[in-house]
C-alpha cells in the first residue's frame, strides 16, 4: 500500500498524519493545563516552540534556553512538542510500517517537497515537518526513554530541516573562542576529542559556542552559532579535566557520556555567535606532547564533512559542497593532545591571537 | 575489467565528491564509506567523471606525462574498476550508438612525475547507517510498544 492510498482528507496520507498529531498536541495541552510556548531566535530565524507537559519542556528546553526571546505573536516557524504517555493523549496509529523507518530514522514514503519524517526508534521519538506551513511536530512517548544525547541537543533534526539554507547548515563540530580574536571549529568524529577540548577551552576563560552541533554560516565571514548549551563528555574526559581542577558535575548521563550543562559549570562562558579563524582537528595521544601544526584542508573536509553527512537526514549531499567552501577558506590545523589538557586550551588560544602560523 | 573504450557517469544522488587541495573526496550516501584520492588519481577520476574514455585518458595522460603507456593503462583501467566497485562511478551504457555527455577538463600543470597513490577507503561512518530494529510493537499495533517497555 503506498503512502497516497492510505490518505485521506488532504490527499496526502503524511500531512492527514501531521492533522492527527496536531488534533494530539491540542488534546495533550488540555490535559496538561494549556500549552506554554517559548520564543526563540537562532541566527536570524524566529522560532515558537510549544510544549504540553512539563517533563517534556523540563527535559528538552533547558539545552536551547540561552535562545529564549520575548514571547512573540508571529515566528517563522512553530514547532509543536508533545509527550503522549505523560499528557495521557496518545499519539495517532503510525500510517507507515516498522520497515518503513529506513537509514537514520528517514520514513520511507513519507520524506517529499511537502513533508519531512523522522522516527528514531530507540528514544521512540518522531519528527515532522509541514514543509509549506512551516510547522513542526516532535512527538515522543514518555520522555524518560528519550535518549541523553537528544536532551543534550534537543530537536535536533527539526533545526536541521529549518535552519538548512544553501548557505549554512548544522555541523556536526564543536566551536570555541571569543568575538575579538574569534573562533576555531572543531572537527572530528566522536571520540576525536573535540568535547574535551571545548570544554577545556571554556575552563580557561574561551567562549563556548557548542560540543557536537554548531550552526554554521558560510555567507560572508564564515560564522558559529550556538544551538545548545550542552557538552557530552566521556568518563575519561571528566577524569582528565578533574585532575586539572576542573571539576564537573553530569545533569544526565546514558552510561557512556555525562551531559554537562556548561551554563551552570562555566558561568558566563556561553558565546552565542563566533566568527571563525580556523579548522582544528583534535586528536587524543597520551603521552605525546600536546601541540598544534598545520594541516591540509582535505585532512579538515574529511573531518567535518563524512560525520556531518551521516548522521542528519539525508540532504542528498548538498552539505560537502558548503563545508569544501568553509574549508577552502579557513587555514586548518591538527592538534596533538597529550596528557596536559591546559596546554591544549593555550594552543588554541595562542592560534586565535595569531601567534602560530 | 573495464572496457577500454567504455564511458562512465556518476549517479549524484548516491554519490558527492568535492576535490580540495589535491585531493578528492567521496561519499557514498548509501553504504556509508567515504573515500580520498590523491595524486595523478584525481586526474584520472576528473577525466572519467567528465566522460572521457579509458582510452583517451591513456592517450592524454601518456603525453602529459613521462611515463610508459602500459604502466598508465594499467593504473587508469585499474582505478576505474576500482571506482566501479565501491559505487562511485557506473559504467554507461551504450544505446544505440549513443554517448555519455562528455566535457573537456583542464588539468592544469603536471606534477613532475606519475603519482599513483591508492583510492583509501574509510568505513568508520557505516553505523550511522544501520537500520535501528523496531520490535517493540505490542498486540495494538504500531507504534504502541510492548508494556515491558514502558519506563
Amino acid at each position: 500500500m503506498t503512502a497516497l492510498s492510505r490518505a485521506g482528507n488532504s490527499g496526502h496520507a503524511g500531512l492527514d498524519y501531521l492533522e492527527s498529531l496536531d488534533r494530539t498536541f491540542q488534546a495533550a495541552a488540555q490535559r496538561t493545563g494549556g500549552a506554554c510556548t517559548w520564543s526563540l531566535d537562532i541566527a536570524g530565524t524566529s522560532l515558537r516552540i510549544h510544549t504540553a507537559g512539563e517533563r517534556v519542556r523540563a527535559t528538552l528546553m533547558p539545552a536551547i534556553a540561552h535562545r529564549l526571546t520575548p514571547t512573540a505573536d508571529r515566528a517563522d516557524f512553530d514547532v509543536f512538542v508533545v509527550d503522549a504517555a505523560d499528557s495521557g493523549a496518545p499519539l495517532p496509529a503510525f500510517c507507515w510500517r516498522p520497515e518503513d523507518v529506513r537509514e537514520r530514522g528517514e520514513v520511507r514514503g513519507f520524506n517529499d517537497a511537502r513533508l519531512r519524517t523522522q522516527f528514531d526508534s530507540g528514544s521512540w521519538m518522531l519528527s515532522m515537518l509541514d514543509v509549506a506551513r512551516g510547522r513542526a511536530f516532535l512527538a515522543v512517548d514518555g520522555v524518560g526513554r528519550v535518549a541523553p544525547w537528544h536532551r543534550a541537543a534537543p530537536l535536533r533534526t527539526i533545526l536541521h530541516w529549518l535552519l538548512e539554507s544553501p548557505t549554512r547548515l548544522l555541523v556536526h563540530a564543536a566551536a570555541v573562542g571569543d568575538s575579538d580574536d574569534g573562533g576555531v571549529l572543531l572537527a572530528g568524529a566522536g571520540g576525536s576529542g573535540k568535547s574535551t577540548t571545548a570544554v577545556v577551552c571554556a575552563a580557561a576563560g574561551m567562549g563556548y559556542a557548542g560540543d557536537d552541533y554548531v550552526l554554521v554560516e558560510i555567507a560572508g565571514e564564515p560564522v558559529a552559532h550556538s544551538l545548545y548549551t550542552t557538552a557530552k563528555l566521556t568518563d575519561r574526559s571528566l577524569a582528565l579535566l578533574g585532575s586539572t581542577g576542573c571539576s564537573l558535575q553530569a545533569s544526565v548521563s546514558d552510561g557512556e557520556k555525562q551531559v554537562i550543562d556548561m551554563v551552570q559549570a562555566f558561568p558566563g562562558s556561553l558565546a552565542s555567535v563566533l566568527p571563525l579563524r580556523a579548522i582544528v582537528l583534535p586528536s587524543v595521544e597520551p603521552g605525546a606532547p600536546t601541540r598544534m601544526r598545520r594541516a591540509s584542508a582535505g585532512d579538515a573536509l574529511r573531518a567535518l564533512a563524512p560525520t556531518t553527512i551521516y548522521q542528519l537526514p539525508s540532504n542528498g549531499g548538498r552539505a560537502l559542497a558548503s563545508l569544501a567552501s568553509l574549508a577552502r577558506r579557513l587555514p586548518a590545523y591538527s592538534l596533538t593532545i597529550g596528557d596536559g589538557m591546559p596546554a591544549a586550551a593555550e594552543a588554541v588560544s595562542e592560534l586565535l591571537r595569531g601567534s602560530l602560523s | 575489467m573495464v572496457e577500454l573504450t567504455g564511458q562512465f557517469t556518476v549517479d549524484h544522488e548516491r554519490v558527492v565528491h568535492e576535490t580540495i587541495d589535491g585531493e578528492t573526496l567521496f561519499v557514498q550516501l548509501e553504504t556509508g564509506n567515504y573515500y580520498s584520492l590523491r595524486g595523478t588519481g584525481v586526474e584520472i577520476w576528473s577525466l572519467l567523471e567528465a566522460g572521457h574514455s579509458t582510452a583517451e585518458i591513456v592517450d592524454q595522460l601518456t603525453r602529459r606525462y613521462d611515463a610508459a603507456p602500459e604502466v598508465v593503462e594499467a593504473a587508469t583501467r585499474s582505478l576505474a574498476q576500482e571506482l566501479v566497485q565501491e559505487q562511485l562511478l557506473v559504467p554507461f551504457k551504450l544505446n544505440n550508438g549513443e554517448q555519455a555527455p562528455r566535457y573537456e577538463v583542464s588539468l592544469g600543470d603536471p606534477d613532475p612525475t606519475l603519482s599513483l597513490s591508492p583510492l583509501e577507503k574509510f568505513t568508520d561512518m557505516q553505523g550511522f547507517l544501520l537500520l535501528d530494529p523496531v520490535d517493540e510493537t505490542d498486540p495494538t499495533g504500531w507504534p504502541h510498544r510492548k508494556p515491558t517497555a514502558v519506563e
